[in-house]
């Protein structure tokens, strides 16, 4: 499982690192001669209705998706780690405000949230990955409150307080590391939903603007046309699904070989 | 009366799905649903047996919905500044006068009228005997009445400019009125197209804060029944309407903000008439299963679109860099790429179709090397070799703001990004779903460029759209343009009786616009709506299709939707 989650994801990385490479045409560039022309070997997945080249929209717009994804969850488990491992440590009343924070939080579907989030912001690339990042934060903090709790019982802390180690130390050293395990197939996980969000965000049109290519707005763009254009809608969709599905086959492989209850 | 709008489209009133009419889903719909899952082959035989009864009596029932991709901001017809609202606020509401097909002014609540002392008074005689929707009967003080509220400066109206030359306003007696004018007006007898409102329901109210505004009660041929935010109006026919009631029991306006969701739901039945894209119209409904279910029409629409700059901004200050913009974008590409030839190229403020639009001006051609000489006049060099050109350390970059769900303004300003930047220039795009584009942004002159569209009026005074005096707030005047020169011929325009005079100002007009590119002009698209086949005595007139919509009607056996 981790290595089909793996692979799947390698190949769209790959394909994300190398698109200066692998596009066939410069993603942008307008061609109203060339619009909607199915697949073929000048445009192996065909042209948009604007006649650019969906092959070299798709290798680019996996750039902005990936790092959605990556950085959207990577700042979402910096801010639930930390908020986590205050509350869980210090206890009392840090950890009650903390918690409840997290429960108002959590009441709101995320996608409300963001939704909420993107009217007050201009939308483009790095608004979203902090609206992503700024609400996907609460369940991390919770997995590491919980790990947090029980380890600090655990003897080797004691022993860490015993020969006087400091608070930061004693965080940093030895529960956040020991904390880990659950946090990566969390942001394993994470990422595939993030990515579906921003999709998802862009669909909407209210996420990467155009004419930047992202998955959701290329697919957005292709209903327009889902008579007569099939590749348009068909090609972001096989992609967004081959991302998550990566992203949860290695998550789910993660969970099990770290924690095989 | 001009409007904003939203969609190329101004006179469709459109498509369908499953009504529900109080809560209860039509009788029809399990047959409606057999209908859908073999639609291909079972529609044309209905059509058959529809042509073999050939009934060419009009009668009473059924449903027209058609679909609308932006809500309306308000029904209130004063207020209406949008396509959207004032598309439904005209199925409620009557003005005094109206334009027949062929383009001259009849009498609507206004049975005839006379206009004496050399224009400067207009005396309307009302028609006897019509209510408004609630039973009270119309009279001359709500002429009146709406007459002061227009001229209220604390009533956020658009069209105040035309009521304010009115010097007095009389009522003489129940059903006749006086209307006396500072000066010569010539928009005066359109202009009392307006829709009048109920005196008795609005006395003392705030407009923009009134239970009215939910629940408006109008003279039109269709009654208001209840709106669903986000999703549905539902209007039913007026039985009492003063020109005949409609035979169509409802009129409902579905609200789907997407064009291909649209599209999509035409396909399924769930609407009946609404307007097409260019694609959809060249590419996508040619099959005989489309033809067959539904009649296309394709006729210039009454507005053009363009490319707005916001003249408050410093970068557009100079004459010389909108001139170059004008020369770096090529119309013609847009023409063909967006709307598939289906429209013209803009030249000015009127249409072609309208007998102020002087046919002597001439669109530049697409010139882009001279674009970046005139540039580079006004100071714009690539100074530092970054490929985008640069003043006092400035880039030149601007950001175009377009309303979502009209997809060729998206292609559009996609296109005219990448015409741009062939010269230098930076442009970012962002697309606002309608209402906040509106209020947030246009009202509060909150943008840089704007790519938008006007509908306009028969009457081609432009005053609200270009006089110096219509830069407030919620005005027309949006993007802050001031010459004196055209604020003397918007004057001089509507001063005077006389078409021929008033060609030769407007076509001078035209001329001093098109030269001095307060705006882009990029296009006028035609309008390409669709209307189901059921439907009878469906014409396309100059004025559009669905100026005769009480006399559609639909044969009984063709009838999808019961009244419950």
């Amino acid at each position: 499982m981790i290595l089909a989650g793996g692979l799947l994801l390698l190949t769209v990385g790959m394909g994300a690192l190398l698109a200066p490479r692998l596009s066939p045409a410069n993603p942008q560039e307008i061609r109203l001669k060339e619009a909607l022309l199915p697949p073929s070997p000048g445009h192996p997945l065909g042209t948009d209705q604007l006649g650019r080249d969906v092959l070299s929209r798709m290798l680019y717009g996996a750039r902005i998706s990936l790092t959605v994804g990556f950085v959207a969850i990577g700042l979402a488990t910096v801010l639930g780690v930390l908020i986590g491992a205050a509350a869980g440590y210090a206890g009392g009343w840090l950890d009650i405000l903390l918690m409840r924070i997290v429960d108002i939080l959590l009441c709101f579907p995320t996608l409300f949230l963001i939704l909420a989030a993107v009217a007050f912001l201009e939308p483009g690339f790095a608004p979203i990955i902090g609206i992503i990042g700024a609400t996907g934060w609460m369940g991390v903090a919770r997995l590491v409150r919980a790990e947090v709790l029980s380890l600090k019982e655990r003897d080797f802390i004691l022993a860490a307080k015993v020969i006087g180690a400091s608070d930061t130390r004693i965080l940093g050293r030895h529960l956040i590391p020991n904390a880990m395990a659950p946090v990566l197939v969390s942001a394993t996980l994470g990422v595939g939903a993030a990515i579906l969000i921003e999709s998802a965000l862009s669909f909407l049109g209210i996420g990467i603007q155009p004419p930047m290519p992202s998955w959701g707005n290329i697919l957005a763009e292709g209903k327009a046309t889902l008579g007569i254009a099939w590749w348009l809608t068909l090609i972001p969709g096989i992609a967004i699904f081959w991302v998550v599905l990566g992203c949860n086959l290695l998550g789910e492989g993660l969970r099990q070989r770290w924690k095989p209850q | 009366m001009v409007s904003l709008s939203n969609h190329e489209r101004s006179d469709a009133r459109s498509p369908f799905d499953r009504l529900r009419v109080n809560g209860n889903v039509t009788r029809f719909s399990s047959f409606v649903l057999a209908l859908l899952l073999s639609a291909s082959f079972i529609i044309p035989f209905l059509i058959g047996l529809a042509a073999a009864e050939e009934i060419d009596i009009p009668v009473i029932g059924d449903a027209l919905v058609s679909a609308s991709i932006g809500e309306p901001s308000t029904l209130i017809p004063i207020l209406a500044s949008d396509s959207a609202s004032a598309e439904v606020s005209g199925l409620l509401f009557n003005g005094l006068v109206k334009y027949d097909p062929d383009l001259s002014l009849v009498g609507d609540l206004a049975e005839r009228w006379e206009i004496r002392d050399g224009g400067l008074e207009i005396l309307f005689f009302l028609r006897k005997g019509v209510r408004w929707h609630d039973g009270v009967p119309f009279t001359a003080s709500d002429v009146q009445f709406t007459y002061q509220r227009l001229i209220d400066p604390s009533v956020p109206t658009p069209y105040r400019g035309d009521f304010e030359r009115i010097a007095s306003l009389e009522v003489v007696d129940d059903t006749t009125v006086r209307v006396r004018y500072k000066e010569p007006f010539a928009p005066a007898l359109s202009s009392w197209g307006m829709g009048i409102l109920p005196k008795h329901l609005l006395e003392n109210q705030n407009l923009t804060n009134t239970p009215f505004k939910e629940r408006p009660v109008g003279t039109g041929p269709f009654i208001f029944h209840r709106w669903i935010r986000g999703d549905r109006i539902e209007l039913k026919a007026n039985p009492d309407y003063f020109e005949g009631r409609p035979y169509l029991n409802w009129a409902v306006i579905r609200i789907i903000p997407d064009q291909a969701t649209i599209f999509l739901e035409l396909q399924a039945r769930g609407i009946d008439m609404t307007g097409l894209t260019p694609l959809q119209f060249t590419r996508m409904t040619q099959i005989p299963r489309f033809t067959e279910a539904f009649q296309k029409f394709c006729y210039p629409s009454f507005g053009y679109t363009y490319l707005g700059y916001n003249l408050r901004d410093p970068k557009f200050q100079d004459k010389r860099v909108r001139q170059a913009l004008n020369l770096a974008i090529n119309k013609q590409e847009i023409l063909q790429g967006v709307l598939y030839g289906l429209g013209a190229e803009a030249t000015g403020p009127f249409p072609q179709e309208s007998w102020a639009y002087d046919p002597g001006v001439h669109p530049a051609p697409y010139d882009p090397g001279q674009a970046k000489a005139l540039l580079a006049e006004a100071g714009w060099r690539d100074t530092d070799g970054d490929g985008i050109l640069d003043r006092d350390g400035r880039p030149f970059e601007f950001t175009i703001l377009t309303n979502q769900g009209n997809l060729a303004r998206e292609l559009t300003a996609q296109i005219i990004q990448q015409q741009l930047s062939r010269v230098g220039i930076r442009v970012k795009i962002r697309i606002l779903e309608w209402a906040a584009l509106l209020h947030q942004f246009i009202d509060k002159h909150r943008f840089e460029a704007i790519l938008l569209g006007w509908g306009l009026s028969r009457d081609p005074d432009p005053f609200d759209i270009w006089h110096s005096s219509k830069t407030g707030e919620g005005e027309f005047n949006f993007i802050g343009y001031s010459n004196p020169e055209v604020d003397r011929l918007l004057l001089e325009g509507r001063a005077n009786f006389d078409q021929e005079k008033r060609r030769a100002i407007y076509w001078k007009l035209h001329r001093i616009l098109y030269e001095e590119q307060p705006v882009c002009f990029l296009y006028v698209s035609d309008s390409l709506p669709v209307v189901h086949r059921r439907f009878q005595q469906v014409e396309v007139s100059p004025l559009g299709l669905g100026y005769n919509l009480i006399h559609w009607y639909v044969p009984v056996s063709r009838q999808r939707y019961q009244l419950s």
